[in-house]
């Protein structure tokens, strides 16, 4: 199944979608964040 | 993850992180634990967290459950795992097991050579700038003798071409 693409601005607010990089495997990695 | 990036990049993976958080603290994030790969900020929960359905269900500020979720080359997610509470993180050797399987040439930032740029081997040589500058001046010249409508602007790329000329002399005394 597809994963659902999507873009995101990184730490440096620069837009980073997924379906960019085809071609290689992504490692998507879910964090809790500054809690 | 941070410490063991170099296996997963050899691996052909591209490592990404997705936090519920602003783009300033991710930004504080990054810089303190040395993260060498992008932390995406989804404030919102919509555009990221939502449609994975990795908000962390007991947790009523619906941050992210940690999860590892593995997209293959195509885009289709291939494997997750997510922590059952705070204290239990997804196993990385499990995730570069899953990566390896895949056989894929390493992504690495490392594979991308670094230095000083370099003329490709079809560049005008520097030398012939000047002939070529030279050449667009007399043919700017032309035109504007043969539109006289178009003369002043004409003259005004010949000037332009000039300039050029004196740019490249000026390069090469620099060398």
């Amino acid at each position: 199944m597809l994963a659902p693409d999507f873009t995101l601005p990184d730490h440096a607010a620069e837009d980073w979608t997924l379906s960019d990089q085809r071609g290689a495997a992504v490692v998507l990695l879910f964090l809790r964040g500054d809690w | 993850m941070a410490r063991r990036y170099d296996e997963f990049t050899g691996a052909g993976a591209i490592v990404a992180s997705v936090s519920v958080d602003s783009v300033g603290q991710n930004a504080a994030m990054v810089d303190k634990l040395q993260l060498p790969f992008p932390l995406l900020s989804d404030p919102d929960r919509s555009v990221a967290v939502g449609p994975y359905g990795v908000a962390d269900p007991v947790d009523a500020r619906e941050i992210a459950l940690p999860t590892t979720v593995v997209i293959d080359p195509a885009g289709a997610e291939v494997w997750r795992r997510s922590s059952t509470d705070f204290a239990d993180r997804p196993e990385e050797d499990l995730t570069l097991e899953v990566v390896n399987a895949l056989d894929l040439p390493a992504t690495t930032a490392a594979a991308v050579k670094r230095g000083r740029p370099e003329p490709g081997p079809k560049a005008m040589p520097f030398d012939a700038l000047t002939a070529y500058y030279r050449g667009a001046k007399f043919a700017a010249i032309a035109m504007g003798r043969r539109f006289p409508d178009a003369r002043d602007t004409s003259m005004a790329y010949a000037a332009q071409m000039d300039r050029y000329v004196e740019a490249v002399h000026q390069t090469r005394d620099l060398r």
